[in-house]
């Protein structure tokens, strides 16, 4: 229950910060970029407030899901008066007033959108908005912490806001473009573009602002970056967050080149790049929701891995490929186990082969999909290797589980029991879909729109991977295997941005997207290939 | 040049102060008791918990385990303070226990973990003799 907990934990969380932004930098976006007043466009104004409608009540859902999820796992263990005790913890007194607030901003956002131009009921709006983002402040750690709590409180509010005021305003920017795509003559497209990128490059100073003081506090060592599970989130953020930065950079410099006039990038690169833009910074949101399931470095708590553990968990090694028999693990599963028991050799072994085999398909599949930039018809069906690893995936997560068709068990069942069970099953799910659409995308060209299904799942399972059974206190081990899947996830992400980018824009910077995302699911491959749980060598039988 | 290095460096702290975090979870122990003070077989013996942040202190349960693997809810001392929680074990036998709590963090998140002990013969020397 806890482990499932956990992970819901974590989309909602990612699906709050969303949504937070949506409604928050909806109005920033409103106010700062259309500039609401006689001389506005309504159509744009409408737009863009119902958006922020649809933000505002996902969040007052997504913050009620969050606080019922909570309910739950408390009556897990305190039992049936668990809801009366939790509504006189600060946690569910904040949760319920953003919930509150947010509901209210979204009827807002509503009765704004029948007068967009009405400077009250912008007012209102702005006002709601804000009280959304302060009652932030008592749902972070912050609020529990024993010293510079006003403080840490103040910087992860104002980090919030500007996340939220960046990745709204993109979000607006792209829903934006359909239209002004349709009427290049009434609406400006340039001369927005270059407002919010006034907008964007004052929330990044204020995210740098709030953010150096807040790493400071909550790292505090290059110890706690490199062995915790929380530094290892961090520094996959920074990695996507760089790779955000160089589109934005890209961006910017088109914006600028729109203001002069015959400068087309505007139009045919700037919105495209800011939609893989947005795929990014979302990513970063789950992220960072996922962090929040971990205790900062500066508190000491956990084993710490070493510079060189960690390089031993990427270099490159030879597969395992001997595993223990289904016969061996199901008997292994039977046996009681001390509560201090170590893992077995057995245990590490089928772990191991589950990991490298995986690899070695992504490496197969990644050789042809760099052979079919030659464009040999063969290469094409690379994606037909998923198919086989989804099958893969399936068979040997029944097998470790004692599910069908490996024991009585149901798989629905263990699933919904065991939360790294339905993970592993929904990863099978995903990479079945992934080939499928993937081969029917490149082998039919008149199912080309099938295409965009490869990122949007792939972005999906990148996600899955970063948020992945974070347990707080992650022994060694735990981190050693973590870190791996916390790797492979923004790989994943990458992935996914790569074919978007190669899919939206023409060449060159289609194609180097389409290389780059050849490139992920290769480095992807080998860090299954080189998998070896914890860096414990296992000797043969 | 200056300003190229310059420029560099923004984008560098840029990079690192935006992977900075957005929320931050779980209480955990910083410092136990148990780890100063040797328990003594046969004697009661309190034990005090102090976590990192601030905790619900309505949702706490600590439980001893035995050597056999049988459990004991024990009783939080009341004078716990938002940030630590006190028990008392009762007198007990020489050997590996476990001590398991389950907290619920000011920020919403429950932590689980368990503690592991030994409690020593009552006639064995201190540490400090």
């Amino acid at each position: 229950m806890q482990g499932f907990a956990d992970f819901v934990d974590s989309l909602l969380g990612g699906a709050i910060l969303v949504a937070l932004s949506i409604a928050v930098g909806g109005v920033v976006w409103g106010l700062a970029v259309l500039r609401p007043g006689p001389s506005a466009e309504p159509r744009l104004l409408r737009r863009a407030v119902s958006l922020m409608a649809l933000g505002a009540a996902a969040l007052a859902l997504a913050q009620a899901a969050l606080l019922a999820v909570k309910v739950l796992l408390l009556t897990d263990y305190v039992g049936p008066d668990a809801f009366a005790r939790f509504t006189a913890t600060l946690q569910f007194r904040a949760g319920a007033a953003r919930a509150s607030v947010a509901a209210v901003l979204a009827a807002a956002a509503l009765s704004l959108r029948a007068r967009p131009t009405s400077g009250r009921r912008w007012a209102v709006v702005t006002l709601l908005a804000a009280v959304v983002t302060l009652t932030g402040a008592w749902l972070v750690h912050a609020a529990g912490r024993l010293e510079t709590r006003a403080t840490l409180m103040t910087l992860t509010v104002l980090h919030q806001l500007a996340a939220a005021v960046w990745v709204g305003g993109l979000i607006q920017l792209v829903a934006l473009w359909p239209l002004a795509r349709r009427d290049p003559g009434t609406i400006a497209w340039p001369a927005l573009v270059a407002r919010f990128s006034t907008v964007a490059m004052l929330a990044l100073l204020t995210l740098l602002a709030a953010g150096l003081p807040l790493v400071w506090l909550y790292v505090g060592s290059f110890e706690g970056f490199i062995g915790t599970g929380y530094g290892s989130l961090v520094l996959t953020k920074a990695g996507l967050m760089g790779v955000a930065l160089a589109l934005a950079a890209l961006n910017l410099r088109a914006a600028r080149e729109g203001r002069t006039a015959g400068s087309g990038t505007v139009r045919r690169r700037l919105p495209y790049v800011a939609e893989v833009e947005m795929i990014l910074l979302v990513s970063l949101l789950f992220v960072a929701a996922s962090l929040s399931s971990q205790p900062p470095p500066i508190d000491g708590a956990g084993e710490r891995a070493t510079w060189s553990e960690l390089v031993e968990v990427f270099r490159p090694k030879w597969p395992s490929l001997r595993t223990p028999s289904v016969a061996a693990k199901v008997a292994a599963a039977t046996q009681p186990v001390a509560f201090d028991a170590e893992r077995t050799n057995l245990a590490y072994s089928w772990s191991n082969f589950s990991h490298n085999v995986p690899g070695l398909f992504l490496l197969g599949m990644s050789v042809l999909a760099l052979a079919a930039w030659r464009r040999p018809a063969w290469a094409r069906h690379w994606p037909l290797g998923l198919v086989g690893l989804a099958v893969f995936i399936f068979l040997r997560t029944s097998a470790s589980e004692g599910t069908w068709p490996f024991g009585p068990i149901g798989v629905l069942e263990n699933a919904l029991a065991n939360t790294e069970a339905l993970q592993h099953r929904i990863g099978a799910a995903l990479a079945l879909a992934l080939g499928l659409f993937e081969w029917r995308a490149r082998s039919a060209p008149e199912a080309r729109k099938l295409a965009y299904v490869f990122p949007v799942l792939a972005a999906a399972g990148g996600l899955l991977l970063l948020t992945h059974s974070h347990t707080p206190f992650e022994p060694k081990s735990d981190y050693l295997i973590q870190v791996t899947h916390t790797v492979m996830g923004a790989l994943a992400v990458l992935m996914a941005c790569g074919r978007w980018l190669e899919l939206r824009v023409g060449a060159p910077l289609g194609r180097v997207g389409g290389a780059a995302s050849t490139v992920a699911m290769l480095l992807l491959a080998l860090v299954l290939v080189f998998y070896r749980e914890a860096n414990v060598i296992v000797p043969l039988e | 040049m200056a300003r190229r290095l310059w420029t560099h460096a923004c984008w560098s702290a840029a990079v690192v102060a935006l992977s900075a975090t957005l929320a931050f979870g779980h209480a955990v122990v910083q410092k136990a008791s148990l780890d100063e003070e040797t328990v003594r077989a046969n004697e009661a013996t309190r034990v005090t918990l102090t976590f990192n942040s601030r905790i619900e202190s309505g949702f706490t349960k600590v439980v001893l385990v035995s050597p056999h693997g049988e459990e004991r809810p024990l009783e939080i001392d009341p004078a716990s303070t938002p940030a630590t929680v006190s028990v008392q074990l009762p007198p007990l036998v020489a050997g590996s226990y476990g001590l398991r709590y389950k907290v619920l963090a000011v920020d919403g998140h429950v932590t689980e973990n368990m503690l592991r002990f030994t409690v020593a013969p009552a006639d064995s020397p201190s540490p400090t003799q």
